[in-house]
Protein backbone atom coordinates (compact mmCIF):
# COMPACT_ATOMS: atom_id res chain seq x y z
CA UNK A 1 0.00 0.00 0.00
CA UNK A 2 1.20 3.44 -0.88
CA UNK A 3 0.89 4.86 2.58
CA UNK A 4 2.89 1.98 3.95
CA UNK A 5 5.70 2.74 1.56
CA UNK A 6 5.73 6.23 2.92
CA UNK A 7 5.72 5.13 6.52
CA UNK A 8 9.48 4.78 6.37
CA UNK A 9 9.86 8.45 5.59
CA UNK A 10 7.92 9.39 8.67
CA UNK A 11 10.56 7.99 11.02
CA UNK A 12 11.65 10.72 13.29
CA UNK A 13 14.40 10.44 15.81
CA UNK A 14 17.10 7.81 15.44
CA UNK A 15 18.72 6.04 18.33
CA UNK A 16 21.55 8.52 18.46
CA UNK A 17 19.09 11.35 18.84
CA UNK A 18 17.27 9.95 21.85
CA UNK A 19 19.28 12.23 24.05
CA UNK A 20 17.77 15.24 22.28
CA UNK A 21 14.32 13.77 22.72
CA UNK A 22 14.81 13.44 26.47
CA UNK A 23 16.09 17.00 26.63
CA UNK A 24 13.06 18.14 24.69
CA UNK A 25 10.58 16.35 26.94
CA UNK A 26 12.25 17.69 30.08
CA UNK A 27 12.27 21.21 28.66
CA UNK A 28 8.67 20.96 27.66
CA UNK A 29 7.66 19.53 31.01
CA UNK A 30 9.45 22.31 32.85
CA UNK A 31 7.85 25.12 30.87
CA UNK A 32 4.44 23.55 30.66
CA UNK A 33 3.75 22.41 34.21
CA UNK A 34 0.75 24.69 34.12
CA UNK A 35 -0.52 22.82 31.12
CA UNK A 36 -1.12 19.63 33.03
CA UNK A 37 -4.69 20.31 34.05
CA UNK A 38 -6.57 22.04 31.29
CA UNK A 39 -9.97 23.46 32.05
CA UNK A 40 -13.02 23.19 29.85
CA UNK A 41 -13.08 24.89 26.46
CA UNK A 42 -16.63 25.41 25.28
CA UNK A 43 -17.55 25.29 21.66
CA UNK A 44 -18.70 28.87 21.23
CA UNK A 45 -15.13 30.06 21.61
CA UNK A 46 -12.95 29.90 18.56
CA UNK A 47 -9.80 28.18 19.75
CA UNK A 48 -7.78 29.26 16.72
CA UNK A 49 -5.43 31.59 18.57
CA UNK A 50 -4.37 28.96 21.09
CA UNK A 51 -3.78 26.43 18.33
CA UNK A 52 -1.68 28.90 16.38
CA UNK A 53 0.35 29.78 19.45
CA UNK A 54 1.17 26.19 20.35
CA UNK A 55 1.89 25.44 16.73
CA UNK A 56 4.48 28.21 16.66
CA UNK A 57 6.14 27.03 19.86
CA UNK A 58 6.14 23.36 18.93
CA UNK A 59 7.21 23.95 15.34
CA UNK A 60 10.12 26.10 16.49
CA UNK A 61 11.36 23.39 18.85
CA UNK A 62 10.78 20.64 16.31
CA UNK A 63 12.42 22.75 13.61
CA UNK A 64 15.66 22.82 15.59
CA UNK A 65 15.53 19.06 16.07
CA UNK A 66 14.60 18.47 12.46
CA UNK A 67 17.52 20.60 11.36
CA UNK A 68 19.81 18.55 13.59
CA UNK A 69 18.30 15.32 12.28
CA UNK A 70 18.79 16.30 8.66
CA UNK A 71 22.29 17.55 9.36
CA UNK A 72 23.15 15.09 12.14
CA UNK A 73 26.39 13.82 10.65
CA UNK A 74 27.58 17.32 9.87
CA UNK A 75 26.60 18.43 13.38
CA UNK A 76 28.50 15.54 14.98
CA UNK A 77 31.66 16.22 13.00
CA UNK A 78 31.34 19.91 13.83
CA UNK A 79 31.04 19.10 17.53
CA UNK A 80 34.02 16.77 17.33
CA UNK A 81 36.01 19.47 15.59
CA UNK A 82 35.11 22.04 18.24
CA UNK A 83 35.94 19.66 21.11
CA UNK A 84 39.22 18.57 19.56
CA UNK A 85 40.30 22.10 18.80
CA UNK A 86 39.46 23.05 22.36
CA UNK A 87 41.53 20.12 23.68
CA UNK A 88 44.41 21.10 21.45
CA UNK A 89 44.04 24.68 22.64
CA UNK A 90 44.15 23.55 26.29
CA UNK A 91 47.32 21.54 25.68
CA UNK A 92 48.99 24.47 24.12
CA UNK B 1 -18.53 30.16 -19.26
CA UNK B 2 -19.69 30.50 -15.67
CA UNK B 3 -21.93 27.74 -14.52
CA UNK B 4 -23.85 26.55 -11.54
CA UNK B 5 -25.56 23.24 -11.30
CA UNK B 6 -29.15 22.99 -10.26
CA UNK B 7 -28.65 19.38 -9.25
CA UNK B 8 -29.23 18.48 -5.63
CA UNK B 9 -26.42 19.99 -3.56
CA UNK B 10 -25.37 17.53 -0.86
CA UNK B 11 -26.15 18.77 2.66
CA UNK B 12 -22.55 18.08 3.72
CA UNK B 13 -21.19 20.53 1.16
CA UNK B 14 -21.56 24.05 2.47
CA UNK B 15 -18.50 24.96 4.51
CA UNK B 16 -16.06 25.63 1.71
CA UNK B 17 -16.94 28.61 -0.50
CA UNK B 18 -14.59 27.30 -3.20
CA UNK B 19 -16.99 24.65 -4.45
CA UNK B 20 -19.64 22.09 -3.61
CA UNK B 21 -20.78 18.57 -4.31
CA UNK B 22 -24.06 17.80 -6.01
CA UNK B 23 -25.89 14.70 -7.03
CA UNK B 24 -27.52 14.27 -10.42
CA UNK B 25 -29.22 11.14 -11.67
CA UNK B 26 -27.45 9.07 -9.04
CA UNK B 27 -23.97 10.39 -9.80
CA UNK B 28 -21.84 12.70 -7.70
CA UNK B 29 -20.32 15.83 -9.27
CA UNK B 30 -18.20 18.63 -7.88
CA UNK B 31 -18.45 22.26 -8.87
CA UNK B 32 -15.31 24.37 -8.63
CA UNK B 33 -16.09 28.02 -8.02
CA UNK B 34 -14.22 30.95 -9.57
CA UNK B 35 -12.81 31.78 -6.13
CA UNK B 36 -10.77 28.54 -6.41
CA UNK B 37 -9.71 29.04 -10.05
CA UNK B 38 -6.07 29.95 -9.33
CA UNK B 39 -5.55 27.09 -6.87
CA UNK B 40 -7.35 24.55 -9.07
CA UNK B 41 -5.34 25.49 -12.15
CA UNK B 42 -2.14 25.30 -10.13
CA UNK B 43 -3.10 21.87 -8.75
CA UNK B 44 -3.77 20.56 -12.24
CA UNK B 45 -0.85 22.21 -14.04
CA UNK B 46 1.91 21.85 -11.42
CA UNK B 47 1.98 18.07 -11.79
CA UNK B 48 0.71 17.54 -8.24
CA UNK B 49 -2.67 16.16 -9.32
CA UNK B 50 -0.99 13.69 -11.69
CA UNK B 51 1.44 12.48 -9.05
CA UNK B 52 -1.24 12.04 -6.41
CA UNK B 53 -3.66 10.23 -8.72
CA UNK B 54 -0.92 7.99 -10.12
CA UNK B 55 -0.08 6.96 -6.57
CA UNK B 56 -3.79 6.40 -5.89
CA UNK B 57 -3.74 8.91 -3.03
CA UNK B 58 -6.48 11.25 -4.25
CA UNK B 59 -9.63 10.60 -6.18
CA UNK B 60 -9.30 11.05 -9.94
CA UNK B 61 -11.84 13.16 -11.80
CA UNK B 62 -12.84 14.19 -15.29
CA UNK B 63 -13.71 17.74 -16.16
CA UNK B 64 -17.14 17.93 -17.71
CA UNK B 65 -17.40 20.35 -20.60
CA UNK B 66 -20.13 22.79 -19.50
CA UNK B 67 -21.46 23.17 -23.02
CA UNK B 68 -22.03 19.42 -23.27
CA UNK B 69 -23.91 19.19 -19.99
CA UNK B 70 -27.18 20.52 -21.39
CA UNK B 71 -27.05 17.97 -24.16
CA UNK B 72 -26.89 15.11 -21.73
CA UNK B 73 -29.72 16.46 -19.70
CA UNK B 74 -28.12 18.42 -16.85
CA UNK B 75 -29.95 21.47 -15.70
CA UNK B 76 -27.36 24.17 -15.46
CA UNK B 77 -27.65 27.90 -15.44
CA UNK B 78 -25.23 30.70 -16.04
CA UNK B 79 -24.17 32.19 -12.75
CA UNK B 80 -21.25 34.16 -11.40
CA UNK B 81 -19.78 31.37 -9.26
CA UNK B 82 -19.03 28.32 -11.32
CA UNK B 83 -15.66 27.69 -12.97
CA UNK B 84 -15.56 23.94 -13.63
CA UNK B 85 -17.68 20.90 -13.06
CA UNK B 86 -15.85 17.70 -12.22
CA UNK B 87 -17.06 14.16 -12.27
CA UNK B 88 -14.94 12.31 -9.70
CA UNK B 89 -14.61 8.55 -9.54
CA UNK B 90 -17.68 7.40 -7.63
CA UNK B 91 -17.31 6.18 -4.05
CA UNK B 92 -19.03 2.78 -3.80
CA UNK B 93 -20.08 3.21 -0.18
CA UNK B 94 -19.71 6.38 1.89
CA UNK B 95 -18.35 5.74 5.38
CA UNK B 96 -17.42 7.99 8.27
CA UNK B 97 -14.56 8.06 10.80
CA UNK B 98 -16.75 6.76 13.63
CA UNK B 99 -17.36 3.66 11.52
CA UNK B 100 -13.66 2.94 11.01
CA UNK B 101 -11.48 0.68 13.09
CA UNK B 102 -8.21 1.86 14.64
CA UNK B 103 -6.01 1.05 11.63
CA UNK B 104 -8.44 2.60 9.17
CA UNK B 105 -8.35 5.91 11.06
CA UNK B 106 -4.58 5.64 11.43
CA UNK B 107 -4.11 5.01 7.70
CA UNK B 108 -6.43 7.93 6.91
CA UNK B 109 -4.30 10.19 9.15
CA UNK B 110 -1.04 9.04 7.54
CA UNK B 111 -2.54 9.53 4.09
CA UNK B 112 -3.42 13.12 4.97
CA UNK B 113 0.13 13.85 6.14
CA UNK B 114 1.65 12.03 3.20
CA UNK B 115 -0.39 14.11 0.75
CA UNK B 116 0.58 17.28 2.62
CA UNK B 117 4.28 16.40 2.33
CA UNK B 118 4.02 15.73 -1.39
CA UNK B 119 1.92 18.87 -1.89
CA UNK B 120 4.62 20.97 -0.22
CA UNK B 121 7.16 19.71 -2.76
CA UNK B 122 4.91 21.13 -5.47
CA UNK B 123 4.30 24.41 -3.66
CA UNK B 124 0.89 23.58 -2.26
CA UNK B 125 -0.56 22.87 1.17
CA UNK B 126 -3.84 21.59 2.62
CA UNK B 127 -6.25 24.21 3.91
CA UNK B 128 -8.15 21.64 5.97
CA UNK B 129 -7.47 18.20 7.37
CA UNK B 130 -10.89 16.79 8.08
CA UNK B 131 -11.22 13.03 8.46
CA UNK B 132 -14.33 13.37 6.28
CA UNK B 133 -12.00 14.20 3.38
CA UNK B 134 -11.12 10.51 3.28
CA UNK B 135 -13.11 7.60 1.91
CA UNK B 136 -12.15 3.96 1.54
CA UNK B 137 -12.08 2.85 -2.09
CA UNK B 138 -10.78 -0.52 -3.28
CA UNK B 139 -9.51 -1.41 0.16
CA UNK B 140 -7.48 1.73 0.81
CA UNK B 141 -8.02 5.28 2.01
CA UNK B 142 -8.33 7.90 -0.71
CA UNK B 143 -8.44 11.69 -0.31
CA UNK B 144 -11.63 12.94 -1.97
CA UNK B 145 -11.66 16.70 -1.39
CA UNK B 146 -10.13 18.22 -4.52
CA UNK B 147 -10.64 21.79 -3.27
CA UNK B 148 -8.57 21.26 -0.10
CA UNK B 149 -5.34 22.16 -1.90
CA UNK B 150 -4.11 25.70 -1.67
CA UNK B 151 -0.92 27.44 -2.76
CA UNK B 152 1.70 27.33 -0.02
CA UNK B 153 2.93 30.71 1.08
CA UNK B 154 6.34 30.56 2.69
CA UNK B 155 6.18 31.37 6.37
CA UNK B 156 2.47 30.78 6.87
CA UNK B 157 1.25 28.78 9.83
CA UNK B 158 -0.76 25.66 9.01
CA UNK B 159 -4.43 26.55 9.44
CA UNK B 160 -5.49 22.90 9.60
CA UNK B 161 -3.26 21.95 12.54
CA UNK B 162 -6.04 22.12 15.14
CA UNK B 163 -8.36 20.12 12.91
CA UNK B 164 -5.75 17.43 12.35
CA UNK B 165 -5.25 17.04 16.10
CA UNK B 166 -9.00 16.86 16.73
CA UNK B 167 -9.92 14.59 13.83
CA UNK B 168 -7.01 12.18 13.93
CA UNK B 169 -4.46 12.44 16.72
CA UNK B 170 -6.88 12.81 19.65
CA UNK B 171 -9.22 9.93 18.69
CA UNK B 172 -6.31 7.63 17.84
CA UNK B 173 -4.53 8.45 21.11
CA UNK B 174 -7.75 7.80 23.04
CA UNK B 175 -8.28 4.52 21.21
CA UNK B 176 -4.69 3.44 21.85
CA UNK B 177 -4.31 4.58 25.47
CA UNK B 178 -7.81 4.73 26.97
CA UNK B 179 -10.46 2.69 25.20
CA UNK B 180 -10.83 1.73 21.56
CA UNK B 181 -14.55 2.56 21.68
CA UNK B 182 -13.82 6.23 22.31
CA UNK B 183 -13.75 6.79 18.54
CA UNK B 184 -17.53 6.93 18.99
CA UNK B 185 -17.03 10.45 20.38
CA UNK B 186 -16.57 11.49 16.75
CA UNK B 187 -20.29 10.85 16.34
CA UNK B 188 -21.00 13.50 18.96
CA UNK B 189 -18.32 16.00 17.94
CA UNK B 190 -18.50 16.46 14.20
CA UNK B 191 -15.36 18.63 14.08
CA UNK B 192 -13.26 16.15 15.98
CA UNK B 193 -12.77 15.42 19.65
CA UNK B 194 -12.25 18.63 21.69
CA UNK B 195 -8.65 18.60 22.85
CA UNK B 196 -9.43 19.58 26.43
CA UNK B 197 -11.67 16.51 26.63
CA UNK B 198 -9.03 14.28 25.06
CA UNK B 199 -6.48 15.68 27.51
CA UNK B 200 -8.72 14.81 30.46
CA UNK B 201 -9.52 11.31 29.22
CA UNK B 202 -5.97 10.29 28.35
CA UNK B 203 -3.90 8.64 31.10
CA UNK B 204 -1.42 10.84 32.95
CA UNK B 205 1.49 8.88 31.51
CA UNK B 206 0.77 10.29 28.04
CA UNK B 207 2.13 13.63 29.32
CA UNK B 208 5.58 12.03 29.18
CA UNK B 209 5.20 11.35 25.47
CA UNK B 210 6.51 14.50 23.79
CA UNK B 211 4.14 14.44 20.81
CA UNK B 212 1.02 13.87 22.90
CA UNK B 213 2.18 16.41 25.48
CA UNK B 214 2.69 19.02 22.79
CA UNK B 215 -0.15 18.34 20.33
CA UNK B 216 -2.87 17.42 22.81
CA UNK B 217 -2.18 18.41 26.43
CA UNK B 218 -0.27 21.66 25.87
CA UNK B 219 -2.43 22.40 22.83
CA UNK B 220 -5.59 22.14 24.96
CA UNK B 221 -4.08 24.36 27.62
CA UNK B 222 -3.01 26.89 25.03
CA UNK B 223 -6.53 26.95 23.58
CA UNK B 224 -7.90 27.77 27.01
CA UNK B 225 -5.35 30.44 27.81
CA UNK B 226 -5.66 32.25 24.50
CA UNK B 227 -9.34 31.67 23.84
CA UNK B 228 -10.31 35.28 24.43
CA UNK B 229 -7.07 36.98 23.53
CA UNK B 230 -5.74 38.47 20.34
CA UNK B 231 -2.06 37.83 19.98
CA UNK B 232 -1.44 39.28 16.55
CA UNK B 233 -0.13 35.94 15.33
CA UNK B 234 -0.89 36.81 11.73
CA UNK B 235 2.57 38.26 11.34
CA UNK B 236 4.28 35.27 12.94
CA UNK B 237 6.13 33.01 10.59
CA UNK B 238 6.75 29.30 10.47
CA UNK B 239 9.56 28.39 8.11
CA UNK B 240 9.22 25.56 5.62
CA UNK B 241 11.70 23.55 7.69
CA UNK B 242 9.57 24.04 10.80
CA UNK B 243 6.46 23.05 8.83
CA UNK B 244 8.23 19.88 7.63
CA UNK B 245 9.32 19.18 11.21
CA UNK B 246 5.73 19.55 12.42
CA UNK B 247 4.41 17.15 9.77
CA UNK B 248 7.21 14.72 10.53
CA UNK B 249 6.46 14.77 14.24
CA UNK B 250 2.72 14.39 13.73
CA UNK B 251 3.47 11.44 11.46
CA UNK B 252 5.66 9.70 14.00
CA UNK B 253 3.12 10.46 16.74
CA UNK B 254 0.38 8.77 14.70
CA UNK B 255 2.55 5.80 13.79
CA UNK B 256 3.73 5.23 17.33
CA UNK B 257 0.14 4.72 18.47
CA UNK B 258 -0.76 1.04 18.47
CA UNK B 259 -3.76 -1.02 19.37
CA UNK B 260 -4.00 -4.79 19.22
CA UNK B 261 -7.33 -6.57 18.80
CA UNK B 262 -7.41 -9.24 21.50
CA UNK B 263 -9.75 -10.89 23.96
CA UNK B 264 -13.03 -9.61 22.65
CA UNK B 265 -16.53 -10.78 22.03
CA UNK B 266 -16.11 -12.22 18.56
CA UNK B 267 -12.38 -12.40 17.97
CA UNK B 268 -12.33 -16.14 18.70
CA UNK B 269 -15.89 -16.79 17.60
CA UNK B 270 -15.08 -19.28 14.88
CA UNK B 271 -13.15 -21.39 17.36
CA UNK B 272 -16.21 -21.91 19.52
CA UNK B 273 -19.25 -21.84 17.29
CA UNK B 274 -22.12 -24.27 17.12
CA UNK B 275 -20.73 -25.61 13.89
CA UNK B 276 -18.63 -28.64 13.25
CA UNK B 277 -16.12 -28.11 10.47
CA UNK B 278 -18.31 -30.13 8.08
CA UNK B 279 -21.37 -28.06 8.93
CA UNK B 280 -19.36 -24.88 8.44
CA UNK B 281 -18.20 -26.07 5.03
CA UNK B 282 -21.76 -26.91 4.12
CA UNK B 283 -22.98 -23.50 5.27
CA UNK B 284 -20.31 -21.79 3.17
CA UNK B 285 -21.35 -23.86 0.16
CA UNK B 286 -25.02 -22.91 0.59
CA UNK B 287 -24.15 -19.22 0.98
CA UNK B 288 -22.03 -19.39 -2.17
CA UNK B 289 -24.84 -21.10 -4.14
CA UNK B 290 -27.42 -18.60 -2.95
CA UNK B 291 -25.16 -15.67 -3.95
CA UNK B 292 -24.74 -17.24 -7.40
CA UNK B 293 -28.52 -17.46 -7.75
CA UNK B 294 -28.93 -13.72 -7.18
CA UNK B 295 -25.73 -12.44 -8.84
CA UNK B 296 -25.79 -9.19 -6.87
CA UNK B 297 -23.62 -6.16 -7.63
CA UNK B 298 -23.43 -5.17 -3.98
CA UNK B 299 -23.54 -7.24 -0.81
CA UNK B 300 -23.87 -5.97 2.75
CA UNK B 301 -22.78 -8.60 5.25
CA UNK B 302 -24.26 -7.46 8.55
CA UNK B 303 -22.75 -9.02 11.64
CA UNK B 304 -19.85 -10.22 9.54
CA UNK B 305 -17.38 -10.89 12.35
CA UNK B 306 -13.94 -10.96 10.65
CA UNK B 307 -15.53 -11.30 7.20
CA UNK B 308 -15.39 -15.02 6.48
CA UNK B 309 -18.70 -15.01 4.59
CA UNK B 310 -18.10 -11.53 3.15
CA UNK B 311 -15.20 -13.05 1.26
CA UNK B 312 -17.39 -15.64 -0.39
CA UNK B 313 -19.07 -12.68 -2.11
CA UNK B 314 -15.97 -10.51 -2.60
CA UNK B 315 -14.00 -13.42 -4.08
CA UNK B 316 -16.67 -13.53 -6.79
CA UNK B 317 -15.79 -9.90 -7.60
CA UNK B 318 -18.80 -8.48 -5.78
CA UNK B 319 -18.32 -5.26 -3.79
CA UNK B 320 -19.07 -6.24 -0.19
CA UNK B 321 -19.48 -4.03 2.86
CA UNK B 322 -18.62 -6.08 5.92
CA UNK B 323 -20.26 -4.64 9.05
CA UNK B 324 -19.68 -5.69 12.64
CA UNK B 325 -20.20 -4.21 16.09
CA UNK B 326 -16.90 -5.50 17.46
CA UNK B 327 -13.88 -3.18 16.98
CA UNK B 328 -11.52 -6.17 17.17
CA UNK B 329 -13.34 -8.08 14.45
CA UNK B 330 -13.39 -5.02 12.17
CA UNK B 331 -9.70 -4.39 12.87
CA UNK B 332 -8.79 -7.99 11.96
CA UNK B 333 -10.98 -7.77 8.88
CA UNK B 334 -9.32 -4.53 7.73
CA UNK B 335 -5.81 -5.82 8.40
CA UNK B 336 -6.59 -8.76 6.13
CA UNK B 337 -7.88 -6.38 3.45
CA UNK B 338 -4.67 -4.36 3.76
CA UNK B 339 -2.26 -7.27 3.93
CA UNK B 340 -3.81 -9.17 1.02
CA UNK B 341 -4.54 -6.00 -0.96
CA UNK B 342 -8.19 -6.96 -1.27
CA UNK B 343 -10.18 -4.43 -3.25
CA UNK B 344 -13.74 -5.67 -2.90
CA UNK B 345 -14.26 -5.71 0.88
CA UNK B 346 -14.97 -2.67 3.04
CA UNK B 347 -14.98 -3.54 6.77
CA UNK B 348 -16.94 -1.09 8.92
CA UNK B 349 -18.10 -0.73 12.50
CA UNK B 350 -21.85 -0.83 12.96
CA UNK B 351 -24.05 -1.33 15.98
CA UNK B 352 -27.16 -2.60 14.25
CA UNK B 353 -29.46 -1.88 17.17
CA UNK B 354 -28.20 1.71 17.26
CA UNK B 355 -26.86 2.43 13.76
CA UNK B 356 -25.08 5.65 12.76
CA UNK B 357 -27.57 8.53 12.87
CA UNK B 358 -27.68 11.56 10.58
CA UNK B 359 -25.44 14.14 12.25
CA UNK B 360 -24.41 17.76 11.77
CA UNK B 361 -26.50 20.67 10.56
CA UNK B 362 -30.18 19.73 10.31
CA UNK B 363 -29.08 16.13 10.96
CA UNK B 364 -28.08 15.98 7.31
CA UNK B 365 -24.36 16.66 7.03
CA UNK B 366 -23.43 13.02 7.55
CA UNK B 367 -25.91 10.44 6.40
CA UNK B 368 -27.53 7.96 8.70
CA UNK B 369 -26.90 4.30 8.01
CA UNK B 370 -30.45 3.88 6.72
CA UNK B 371 -29.95 6.75 4.23
CA UNK B 372 -26.99 5.18 2.50
CA UNK B 373 -28.86 3.26 -0.14
CA UNK B 374 -29.69 -0.39 -0.47
CA UNK B 375 -27.77 -3.56 -1.12
CA UNK B 376 -28.68 -5.95 -3.92
CA UNK B 377 -28.19 -8.68 -1.36
CA UNK B 378 -27.87 -8.49 2.41
CA UNK B 379 -26.44 -11.29 4.53
CA UNK B 380 -27.76 -11.78 8.04
CA UNK B 381 -25.90 -14.86 9.24
CA UNK B 382 -26.03 -15.95 12.88
CA UNK B 383 -27.62 -12.64 13.74
CA UNK B 384 -31.36 -13.05 14.24
CA UNK B 385 -31.09 -14.55 17.72
CA UNK B 386 -29.02 -11.57 18.88
CA UNK B 387 -31.64 -9.15 17.60
CA UNK B 388 -34.68 -11.11 18.80
CA UNK B 389 -33.42 -12.44 22.13
CA UNK B 390 -30.62 -10.11 23.27
CA UNK B 391 -32.49 -7.00 22.12
CA UNK B 392 -36.10 -8.11 22.44
CA UNK B 393 -36.85 -7.14 18.84
CA UNK B 394 -40.03 -8.76 17.49
CA UNK B 395 -39.67 -10.60 14.14
CA UNK B 396 -42.06 -8.03 12.64
CA UNK B 397 -39.56 -5.23 13.26
CA UNK B 398 -36.57 -7.29 12.19
CA UNK B 399 -38.25 -8.21 8.90
CA UNK B 400 -39.28 -4.59 8.26
CA UNK B 401 -35.66 -3.47 8.77
CA UNK B 402 -34.26 -5.90 6.20
CA UNK B 403 -37.04 -4.85 3.85
CA UNK B 404 -35.67 -1.30 3.92
CA UNK B 405 -32.01 -2.07 3.27
CA UNK B 406 -31.97 -4.74 0.56
CA UNK B 407 -33.65 -6.23 -2.48
CA UNK B 408 -32.59 -9.78 -1.62
CA UNK B 409 -31.86 -11.32 1.74
CA UNK B 410 -29.85 -14.34 2.78
CA UNK B 411 -30.71 -14.89 6.41
CA UNK B 412 -30.07 -17.61 8.95
CA UNK B 413 -32.58 -18.69 11.55
CA UNK B 414 -31.00 -20.00 14.73
CA UNK B 415 -33.53 -22.02 16.75
CA UNK B 416 -33.97 -22.00 20.50
CA UNK B 417 -32.26 -25.31 21.12
CA UNK B 418 -29.07 -24.11 19.44
CA UNK B 419 -26.08 -23.76 21.78
CA UNK B 420 -25.72 -20.03 21.09
CA UNK B 421 -29.38 -19.28 21.84
CA UNK B 422 -29.28 -21.42 24.98
CA UNK B 423 -26.31 -19.32 26.11
CA UNK B 424 -28.29 -16.13 25.58
CA UNK B 425 -31.13 -17.54 27.65
CA UNK B 426 -29.07 -18.89 30.56
CA UNK B 427 -29.21 -15.67 32.54
CA UNK B 428 -32.67 -14.48 31.67
CA UNK B 429 -36.24 -15.56 31.60
CA UNK B 430 -37.49 -17.04 28.33
CA UNK B 431 -40.12 -14.51 27.29
CA UNK B 432 -39.96 -15.52 23.66
CA UNK B 433 -42.67 -18.12 23.01
CA UNK B 434 -43.00 -16.82 19.43
CA UNK B 435 -39.35 -17.50 18.63
CA UNK B 436 -40.03 -20.33 16.15
CA UNK B 437 -39.40 -21.12 12.48
CA UNK B 438 -43.09 -20.69 11.81
CA UNK B 439 -43.53 -17.18 13.18
CA UNK B 440 -40.17 -16.15 11.68
CA UNK B 441 -41.37 -17.17 8.20
CA UNK B 442 -44.81 -15.66 8.76
CA UNK B 443 -43.41 -12.22 9.58
CA UNK B 444 -40.73 -12.22 6.88
CA UNK B 445 -43.30 -13.21 4.25
CA UNK B 446 -44.99 -9.84 4.82
CA UNK B 447 -41.93 -8.19 3.23
CA UNK B 448 -40.21 -10.95 1.27
CA UNK B 449 -40.90 -13.92 -0.93
CA UNK B 450 -38.95 -16.95 0.23
CA UNK B 451 -37.11 -18.22 -2.86
CA UNK B 452 -35.25 -21.05 -1.23
CA UNK B 453 -34.29 -22.45 2.14
CA UNK B 454 -31.87 -25.10 3.30
CA UNK B 455 -31.19 -26.77 6.63
CA UNK B 456 -27.63 -27.12 7.76
CA UNK B 457 -26.71 -30.65 8.74
CA UNK B 458 -25.51 -31.40 12.27
CA UNK B 459 -27.21 -28.22 13.43
CA UNK B 460 -30.76 -27.02 13.78
CA UNK B 461 -30.08 -23.90 11.81
CA UNK B 462 -31.75 -22.95 8.54
CA UNK B 463 -30.67 -20.59 5.75
CA UNK B 464 -33.28 -18.66 3.77
CA UNK B 465 -32.95 -16.86 0.47
CA UNK B 466 -35.60 -14.18 0.02
CA UNK B 467 -36.64 -11.59 -2.53
CA UNK B 468 -38.21 -8.28 -1.53
CA UNK B 469 -41.92 -7.99 -2.39
CA UNK B 470 -42.73 -5.06 -4.65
Amino acid sequence: MEILHHRGHMRFLHVGERFMRIVLVLFFLSVSFLFFFPQDVYAYIDPGTGSYFIQLVVATLLGILYFLKVNWKRFKSYLRMVIESKKNGDRE
Amino acid sequence: MAIESKGKVLPSSFRDPDGFIFCHEGFIFRQINHSYKADYDYLMNSGLYSVLTEKGLIIPHKEIDPSSLNNIGFEICVCGQGYKILRPEQVPFVSYPYEWCFSQLQDAALLTLNILKIALDYGMSLKDSSAYNIQFISGRPVFIDTVSFTKYREGRLWGAYRQFCQHFLAPLALMAYSDVRLNQLLKVYIDGIPLDMASKLLPFSTRFNFSLLAHIHAHAKSQRIFSRKELGLKNKRMTRLEFMALIDNLGSAIMNLTWKPTGTEWADYYNETSYTSDAMKEKMGIVSDFIDKIRPKTVWDIGSNIGLFSRIASNKGIFTVSFDIDPSAVEKNYLQVRDKKETKVLPLLLDLVNPSPGIGWENEERMSFMDRGKADLALGLALVHHLAISNNLPFRKIAAFWGRICDHLLIEFVPKDDLQVRRLLTTREDIFPAYTHQSFELEFKKFFEIIDHKNIRESERRLYLMRKLN
